[in-house]
């Protein structure tokens, strides 16, 4: 359900930029705009009409491109850890057809490491098969290739980039890595050159092209963050019976508490031997046989599953947890 | 004499060139009867010097890129020998471009414009149908034809000149 919500935000966002751009490519490159008068006069009382020449001038191809990250926060990632994405989009917001070479930089300073260009590949092509980056399997999607599937945008066309990096062991929570992804437009001269630099006879269709403010290539950084565990305890009463048994909201002695602790692993990664140990105040007497975990009930002993209650204290093994997990423990105690 | 020549046909040749390679934008004077009508468009090309001097040079507009403002200016020459008089310039906007607004000029003429390119009227007559389905006051990016009615007549020699400023969408 996050991921869902998570996907329309982003549906979102790249087509309002969309929109807000439609109009940047303009008249297409190679367009013949003609402009022809027409004159009525009158002389010696009679009327005439006259056209004058066509004023005739033809649209050169500009060549601009945008390259917007849709992962404005760092992308979060374990260390180690494969195939983490950073999403880009790329738009084609000249007026002509071009092609574009896709780099990336995984040495940008500024940061605390620099991720590595995944095993898999490093920037990848949507496919159009299943929204998100799928490295393999039926909608898998294309490996980038540089000079052999270098993307051919039209005008106003775009297109989703995944730039995927596997990241280094043993870094520290918090470190974080920049990393760019550059587009550069392949028509000669064009990438790097500086705006309003006309390339003659090198648009679409043999007009000349004149280089836009982006210098025909975009460069965007992006970067990845080792983002720590986070276990978090919440212990509550959630039943409390007076001496008699009935349901009550007072406490006294006799009364019976039933404690219940929830468990919550969030962030990135695994909590390693995930433990829980809970030493009862010396108020309180434990009823035997009352724990449960996840609903499942737990003998006492040590050894025979996940919970024993030893040395008046209650004690659960969840072990390595893969995040996000939650748990919920819950035992009795009776006061005195 | 023949070294002459063959300069001659050389400039000749390259005229041709010229003409079949670029569109045609440069300014051909049409004759009819006794008017010479003109119609150009031009880029306006501004330079600063070192002082900051800022020097404007027209250039014919050959090509051009979207943003582009193009400067469109209709020149009509009375050159025969009576006055010529009920000189009405009709200029549509080009396709692909934008009218700047109040960039219409010529002196001693009515301007006004079309959004339909039929009814001619003021600007503060012309109404379009906004999203709502109401009418709303017209923008110079509605109005596709702008029309000059020059006032009294052209005499003998004498020349008027019209225009308007677009941009390239």
């Amino acid at each position: 359900m996050r991921n869902k919500n998570l996907f329309v935000v982003v549906g979102w966002l790249v087509l309002s930029y969309m929109s807000s751009h439609a109009q940047a490519a303009g008249t297409p490159a190679g367009t013949v705009v003609s402009n022809t008068v027409t004159l009525t006069y009158t002389l010696g009382g009679a009327a005439n009409v006259a056209s004058s020449n066509a004023a005739t001038f033809t649209v050169d191809e500009i060549i601009n491109v945008s390259l917007v990250a849709q992962d404005v926060a760092p992308v979060a990632v374990n260390s180690p850890d494969t195939n983490r994405v950073i999403t880009f989009t790329l738009i084609n917001i000249g007026n002509g057809s071009e092609n574009f070479s896709l780099n990336r930089n995984n040495a940008i300073a500024g940061d605390q490491f620099d991720p590595l260009t995944a095993v898999v590949g490093g920037i990848f092509i949507e496919s159009g098969a299943q929204t998100g980056f799928q490295a393999g399997g039926p909608n898998a999607d294309t490996l980038y290739i540089p000079s052999s599937n270098d993307p051919v945008l039209a005008a106003d066309a775009s297109l989703i980039v995944y730039l995927v990096s596997d990241i280094p062991s043993s870094l520290a929570l918090g470190s974080t890595a920049r990393v760019s992804l550059s587009a550069s437009a392949l028509t000669a001269g064009a990438s790097g050159a500086a705006p309003g630099t006309t390339l003659a006879g090198a648009g679409v269709g043999g007009v000349d092209a004149l280089v836009g403010v982006s210098r025909a290539a975009a460069t965007t950084v992006a970067s990845y963050q080792v983002s720590g565990l986070a276990v978090a305890v919440f212990k509550r009463v959630s039943l409390i019976k007076d001496p008699q048994g009935r349901i009550s909201t007072i406490i006294m002695p006799g009364s019976e508490l039933t404690y219940s602790v929830t468990l919550r692993v969030s962030g990135n990664g695994t909590a390693n031997n995930l433990a829980f140990d809970d030493p009862l105040p010396a108020e309180t007497d434990f009823v035997p046989g009352s724990i449960t975990v996840n609903g499942q009930a737990r003998t006492d002993a040590a050894g025979d599953d996940n919970a024993d209650f030893t040395a008046n204290t209650i004690n659960v093994v969840f072990g390595n947890t893969v995040s996000p997990a939650t748990h919920v423990i819950e035992f009795r105690v009776t006061v005195k | 004499m023949k070294k002459q020549y063959f300069l001659n046909l050389t400039f000749a040749l390259s005229l041709a060139a010229t003409a079949s390679f670029a569109a045609i934008s440069v300014a051909q004077a049409q004759l009819v009867g006794n008017v010479e009508l003109k119609n150009v468009a031009e880029i306006e090309i501004e330079t600063k010097d070192a002082a900051g001097k800022v020097t404007r040079k027209r250039t014919p507009a050959d090509k051009a890129v979207p943003g582009t403002t193009i400067i469109y200016t209709t020149t009509v020459k009375n050159i025969g020998n009576k006055p010529v008089g009920d000189i009405v310039i009709n200029n549509p906007v080009p396709q692909h471009t934008t009218l700047v607004a109040g960039s219409a000029f010529g002196a001693n003429a009515d301007i006004t414009y079309s959004i339909d390119g039929k009814t001619f009227a003021t600007p503060d007559k012309l109404k379009v149908k906004g999203k709502d389905g109401t009418e709303v006051a017209a923008t110079a990016s509605d109005y596709n034809h702008i029309r000059w009615a020059m006032k009294g007549n052209l005499a003998v020699g004498k020349s008027g000149e019209v225009g308007f400023r677009a941009v390239i969408k």
